[in-house]
């Protein structure tokens, strides 16, 4: 049976939804699988951090009793690397390009009302890109790293 | 030409921006075999081609709800977009071989190589073309430092990094 909404499993659902849909490809929530063993690109690997419950809402109000609740998420993108040994395009742009897709798309559906009333997810935050290459069994596959929060309610059972 | 809004403020976008800003800089100081990358987890192999600088753009920082992401597209109070600010912080690796003339400072041309580049990113700061074309409101907390160059005695290495202020507007 599925989280209800804005609970844990139907929160990171949306979140694996919108990641493929802003780049497709493979979209995993084992964030422990090796890029070198990957043959199909883009691959993205999702992972909750922490998830803390907020009673103080600080003046935003949930529609029902209940609180908020602040997921954290990492996503990591992996892409093919290209050659440039004699060219100005970034070896890891594909990379870079999917990143800033998916944010492009996680700002799109921060504060979007169907995300609110359908999967209780009120707003995408605190959004930060970085470029952290693979180790070195895996040179020739780009990966960035993107963190956030989101926020959802939580309500009474 | 400026670049369309829906890549302005992306990573790519700004790691370009510093690759162009970092061989421009060397090209008017005259310098012709250089190499500039962004592949930062290589090493220069070949010791003819000097100066070499690897960039790294690290992380980047969205701060929409500071300006709750209404932003000015190009410095005109008429044309409003919406968008994010963001922190990018960098760093590159220049590199260049040991000066060996008697007496004098084993890492001089390293030095120099790097007040080139540093001049030319604090040129950039609050630029109108920078603006309007690339988003790139900031270049600020520049520093250097040397550092030890793993693996050629005969190579020297300063680290430079800073911080850019950039603006992000959202795809159409």
């Amino acid at each position: 049976m599925s989280d209800p909404v804005g609970k844990f499993e139907a929160v990171k659902n949306r979140l694996n939804d919108y990641v493929d849909a802003a780049v497709g490809g493979i979209v995993s929530n084992n964030w422990r699988i090796g890029v070198e063993y990957i043959g199909t690109f883009p691959m993205s690997t999702l992972r909750f951090g922490g998830a803390q419950i907020i009673d103080e809402n600080y003046g935003g109000k949930v529609p029902e009793a209940g609180s908020w609740i602040i997921y954290e998420f990492s996503i990591f993108v992996h892409e093919k690397a290209v050659s440039n040994y004699l060219d100005a395009t970034p070896k890891f742009y594909k990379a870079m390009d999917a990143a800033d897709n998916i944010i492009d798309y996680l700002i799109g559906k921060s504060e979007d009302e169907d995300e609110k009333t359908d999967y209780g997810i009120y707003e995408i935050y605190d959004l930060v890109l970085d470029g952290v290459q693979p180790d070195r069994r895996a040179r020739n596959v780009g990966r960035m790293v993107i963190t956030g929060r989101i926020r959802a309610k939580w309500l009474d059972p | 030409m400026p670049v369309p809004d829906a890549t302005k403020g992306r990573y790519r976008a700004i790691l370009e921006r510093l690759d162009t800003w970092v061989e421009t800089a060397l090209d008017i100081a005259n310098y012709v075999e250089y190499y500039v990358t962004d592949d930062y987890t290589n090493l220069p192999t070949n010791l003819g081609m000097m100066p070499y600088v690897s960039i790294k753009l690290d992380t980047g920082r969205l701060a929409d709800e500071t300006y709750d992401r209404y932003l000015l597209k190009d410095g005109s109070p008429d044309t409003q977009g919406q968008g994010s600010m963001v922190t990018y912080f960098f760093t590159l690796h220049v590199y260049h071989i040991k000066n060996t003339a008697p007496g004098e400072n084993e890492n001089r041309d390293v030095h120099i190589v790097t007040r080139i580049i540093m001049d030319y990113f604090r040129g950039r700061d609050q630029h109108a073309t920078e603006k309007v074309s690339y988003g790139i409101e900031r270049v600020y907390d520049v520093s250097a430092r040397e550092s030890d160059a793993p693996g050629f005695r005969n190579l020297k290495r300063m680290i430079v990094s800073g911080y850019l202020w950039v603006k992000r507007l959202d795809s159409p």
